[in-house]
């Protein structure tokens, strides 16, 4: 039995659906095949289904049924589709998607390919493409064609691609520059020795978004990142709850306040010159330009001071700490 | 021959969450008041109890059931703690008293009493608070996998954050 290469980058969930829509497990879709769960699946299926994220092959539930259906070797899944190392966006919250990704994998393979990276919290830009990522509606997300569906969004919402492309092209230079850190961040993400020491920088640079997006420093965010394409449920509820706001927030706002975030990181870490900085500004008069402001905006509060400060504290590491941030 | 008595002490921290927690079977939804009880000596969190949202709950002495129950071998609990807790002979009462003082949402406090604030003299009390407060509200895959709306989150997302947190506490720094 033919069974399609899986796409560089491409995810679990994708591939396995790649596979159903070729007609080579019809039943993928249908609730019948549950019936033929031993009793021990059965209640695996029932309990973990709602914590299951399809492009992990230890959460994928319908993983089990697919290995019987294909006899596809389970360690040859594991090389392809391995744990990841990087934080992501739960699959609940993802929606970003590189178009020209999509372009070509219809191309290549002739059907929708979704990659993994999309859900990279620390790569709001493509790393193929160096395009900022595009977000579709949440709603979508837990769907089993979420590739179509993103196809046939784009297509659908002219207008709200009108106002992405402004916002990309009167933002251009601020984009270039935090793509500049990711790039940066991601080389020196390579130089970490083992894998603990890149899992402390993640959670670093993590964290560092998580302070940027604090809402003392929304004026360093466009109208844009909190309605329309970027999402409209960005910051409709700040000081609710200072904790889920400051944890969770990173997980559902737009790609584009990620950018931003990343950009205001790279200020910190003094990987953006002020000077660039200020040449990239226009005629956005508001936007932080150096590493004291952001430093003076989150210090008016002595008590969130000290608590992002203790936060950082903890990811310390060799290649990123507290000294890389003018602390 | 007189055995010489080691002392554990035990202490509870309260913490009223601002997520509120939809209860089954309704529509309604409460903030629920958290006790965690720790163990002075190592800093570990033992067991804790919830009062979802019923004023008049005796967290402390809940959680101290529990314990003793757990320590009977009535109640299941992870095993790692089981040898600590056959050494606590002794505990540190603080009497939650909810009609003097609710407390705010998200602020840890070792006491709810105004008038019999208990110092937590043996370990860091502020960087416990903050490791616990990361630990609660740090929510990994499995929790995220659960929560639509991390305002208002289900029942089952409450227990499976709490025994996260636990379990975040004990097992790292």
């Amino acid at each position: 039995m033919f069974i399609p290469e899986v796409s560089e980058g491409e995810s679990l969930s994708s591939w396995m659906y790649r596979i159903a829509l070729q007609g080579m497990c019809n039943r993928y879709f249908d609730a019948s095949h549950i019936g033929e769960f031993e009793a021990g699946e059965m209640w695996a299926h029932a309990t973990h289904s709602s914590v299951s994220d399809p492009d992990f092959m230890e959460t994928n539930v319908k993983l089990s049924s697919f290995i019987k259906q294909h006899g596809v070797a389970r360690e040859r899944l594991a090389e392809k589709f391995g744990p990841c190392e990087q934080p992501l966006v739960p699959i609940k919250y993802r929606r970003s998607y590189c178009y020209a990704c999509l372009e070509e994998g219809l191309k290549t393979t002739r059907s929708f390919v979704c990659k993994l990276e999309w859900r990279y919290l620390l790569q709001p830009f493509c790393a193929a493409h160096q395009v900022l990522l595009r977000d579709a509606p949440v709603k979508y997300s837990t769907n089993e064609d979420y590739g179509f569906r993103l196809f046939m969004w784009h297509h659908n919402r002219d207008r709200v691609f009108d106002r992405y492309d402004l916002a990309c092209e009167a933002d251009s230079e601020l984009l270039r520059l935090s793509l500049d850190v990711q790039q940066r961040y991601m080389d020196l993400r390579l130089r970490a020795p083992h894998s603990d020491v890149a899992q402390q920088m993640d959670n670093f640079m993590l964290t560092l978004m998580r302070a940027m997006l604090l809402p003392c420093l929304s004026a360093s965010y466009r109208n844009v990142d909190m309605s329309g394409c970027g999402g409209p449920d960005c910051f409709p509820k700040h000081g609710l709850s200072f904790y889920v706001t400051f944890y969770f927030e990173v997980y559902r706002v737009s790609c584009s306040a990620r950018a931003r975030a990343l950009y205001l990181s790279g200020l910190l870490l003094g990987w953006i010159e002020p000077s660039d900085a200020q040449a990239a500004r226009g005629r956005d008069y508001y936007r932080v330009t150096d590493r004291a402001q952001i430093w003076r905006t989150i210090e008016i509060n002595s008590q969130l001071g000290r608590w992002v400060h203790n936060q950082l504290e903890l990811y310390e590491s060799s290649l990123l700490s507290l000294s890389n941030i003018g602390v | 021959m007189c055995k010489k008595m080691m002392l554990t002490y035990l202490f509870p921290v309260y913490l009223t969450t601002s997520i509120r927690v939809s209860l089954p079977r309704s529509f309604e939804s409460r903030q629920v008041t958290l006790c965690f009880v720790g163990s002075a000596r190592t800093g570990q969190i033992l067991t804790y109890s919830s009062s979802f949202g019923y004023p008049g709950v005796d967290l402390y002495q809940r959680a101290l059931l529990a314990l003793r129950a757990q320590e009977s071998g009535k109640c299941s609990w992870p095993s790692t703690i089981n040898p600590m807790v056959s050494q606590f002979s002794g505990v540190m009462p603080v009497e939650p008293d909810f009609s003097t003082r609710y407390p705010d949402p998200d602020q840890l406090c070792a006491s709810l009493n105004w008038r019999y604030k208990r110092k937590l003299n043996l370990i860091d009390e502020q960087v416990f608070k903050n490791r616990l407060l990361r630990c609660f509200f740090d929510w990994g895959c499995d929790e995220l996998a659960l929560i639509n709306d991390p305002y208002r989150i289900s029942l089952e997302a409450l227990f499976r954050i709490l025994s996260a947190t636990v379990t975040r506490m004990n097992h790292t720094r």
